[in-house]
């Protein structure tokens, strides 16, 4: 384990250990301890919710019920295991039963912004790393984000939740592994097709030309 | 880019924590760190590409509220019932008392009448007829009357009044749409799965799972409206109140709903029902004034919820901005209904 990376464990030690007190003040009556912890974890969660379902509206209702069991557990609440480990639970466990009720609602085409880039020598990737305004016009800035959304999106929802837990919440795998309910080697598996599949969706947006003829050099052979 | 060997990939696979976008992976054979480099790649272009969005602000108001209400109770508070739970009590409890009173109603008459030992029986009937006091007594009591009183013992479900047995089959249209409402889960709290790894949630889960199947009110209560209408039709009819009874079978559903009973005679839950219809029927003034009266007479925050969010769709339909304010205030009677709100959205012609 890198240095970086214990810094990072005992950070989350450190604030698991803050929500835990935080969730048991809010059980001795203490709002503004659940205000805090709301404070601290809304954008995360709303930002999970947000790239799972694929709607503001229904990511704010999900967020509210999220919440509002949280509430609702208050008093037979135990501090067994991490408080966002749990919340990020209930989460998850709304989303699965989102998608089950509507299965259709991650339905996002990816034909629309294809190709539309592909005139520039320069990689994507190069462009966006740059923090020069005239290197990605807002246009181009635009199809970008829906290209990349849109191949998030259509990711299989066990690779998704993954992805975005990872990437957007910064959970470690063994964090994600019991909210999923699987082991720790599944969510590396999930993870690492999860990138799979983004890498052949968005490859063209971050190669260079000549990187991106090899590609397709290599896949036809 | 090569195929890795399952070795390879067991290496990519517990590389890939270390992984954060714009890192420089240094971990295994040389395909393994070309692999990771780009992915690495992908999760700079996808940081870039998607950044966290803020929740807007007022979104959590109703959490923040509910959590300080919940603080109010000094124990935990029990569930809030639902309407499906609570409203078929109200039916049980009203017609036997209904049903006692009559009964009572006709002994007095019988005991304390003008002439008690002069046929009571046909006097009964002939008032009836001329509809100066409903008949009271099913035929199958007409023996029982020559009897003491003392022998027939009260049953609910004799002794309907005709405006009874039509107010009961009003009831019944409305149970049948209650029964689709609480079928489309606009009666229920939504039942989501709620593992936990500390097993309190999973309880609750299984709490509110176990509620659910005891909260689904549609078969038994249109089973006991049924029975009330089979058993107080026949005794409307039999006992004398043919003009009314004969009216009554004649009538259709639409003539029935017509002829529903006074709006002062409706519980919150029937003016709600009867307000939703007109809401999806795009009569919205109506069905305004319709959830005011059930307003008024709500008991429970989840009526007093669902009137508010009708009002508020309703404006909200006619581009009022006044809506806000009604479906935040439904949301803090029972936040809860923003699952139906979001629904009947989708439902709005």
């Amino acid at each position: 384990m890198t240095a970086r990376q214990e810094d990072l464990r005992e950070q989350s030690d450190a604030e698991s250990r803050e929500d835990v007190r935080l969730m048991l003040a809010y059980q001795q009556g203490d709002v503004t301890a659940f205000e805090e912890l709301v404070r601290r974890h809304r954008r995360g969660l709303y930002n999970f919710l947000l790239r799972s379902v694929a709607s503001r509206s229904r990511a704010e209702e999900l967020l509210q019920e999220v919440l509002l069991r949280v509430v609702r557990s208050r008093a037979r609440y135990q501090p067994r295991a991490k408080f966002t480990t749990w919340v990020y639970t209930i989460a998850r466990n709304l989303c699965v039963d989102e998608s089950r009720r509507r299965p259709q609602w991650r339905e996002v085409s990816l034909e629309a912004p294809r190709g539309r880039s592909e005139d520039s020598s320069t990689s994507l990737r190069q462009r966006l790393a740059t923090s020069e305004p005239t290197s990605v016009g807002p246009a181009e800035a635009r199809q970008i984000r829906e290209r990349v959304a849109a191949a998030v999106a259509n990711l299989p929802g066990d690779q998704r939740e993954v992805f975005v837990l990872r990437q957007v919440n910064e959970l470690s795998f063994r964090e994600i592994a019991e909210i999923a309910s699987v082991s720790e080697n599944t969510v590396k598996s999930r993870m690492r097709y999860a990138l799979e599949k983004l890498r052949s969706e968005l490859g063209e947006l971050y190669r260079s030309e000549p990187e991106r003829d090899d590609a397709t050099t290599r896949h036809h052979a | 880019m090569p195929e890795l060997t399952p070795d390879e990939l067991s290496a990519l696979e517990d590389a890939l924590e270390g992984l954060t976008g714009g890192s420089r992976p240094d971990a295994g054979s040389p395909p393994v760190q070309a692999r990771l480099q780009e992915y690495d790649q992908v999760l700079t272009l996808c940081r870039a590409s998607l950044p966290t969005e803020s929740v807007p602000p007022e979104v959590l108001d109703g959490v923040l509220r509910q959590a300080r209400a919940e603080l109010d109770t000094s124990t935990p508070p029990p569930r809030e019932p639902t309407a499906t739970e609570s409203e078929p009590r109200q039916p049980r409890w009203w017609y036997p008392t209904f049903a006692l009173a009559g009964v009572g109603l006709l002994l007095a008459l019988l005991i304390w009448g003008p002439r008690p030992s002069e046929k009571p029986r046909s006097e009964a009937l002939a008032t009836a007829e001329r509809g100066a006091v409903p008949p009271l007594r099913a035929p199958g009591d007409a023996a029982g009357a020559t009897q003491p009183a003392t022998s027939a013992p009260p049953e609910p479900t004799r002794g309907r009044e005709p405006s009874e047995a039509e107010a009961a089959d009003v009831a019944k249209l409305e149970s049948v749409e209650l029964a689709v409402m609480d079928h489309a889960g606009l009666g229920e709290k939504p039942a989501g799965r709620q593992g936990a790894p500390d097993g309190t949630i999973a309880s609750e889960s299984a709490a509110s799972a176990t509620s659910g199947r005891a909260a689904q009110p549609a078969r038994p209560r249109r089973s006991f409206k049924e029975k009330k209408l089979k058993s107080s039709r026949p005794a409307a009819v039999d006992g004398g109140a043919a003009v009314a009874g004969s009216a009554l079978k004649r009538r259709s559903k639409d003539a029935v709903a017509a002829a529903a009973p006074p709006e002062s005679s409706l519980t919150a839950k029937n003016l709600l029902v009867r307000a939703h219809r007109l809401r999806r029927e795009g009569r919205c003034a109506e069905a305004r004034r319709t959830y005011r009266r059930a307003l008024a007479r709500a008991q429970s925050p989840r009526h007093r919820g669902l009137a508010e969010a009708g009002i508020g769709l309703c404006l909200e339909q006619a581009g009022e901005p006044e809506a806000k304010q009604h479906l935040g205030a439904a949301l803090d009677h029972d936040p809860t209904l923003s699952t139906w709100i979001a629904a009947e959205r989708r439902r709005a012609p």
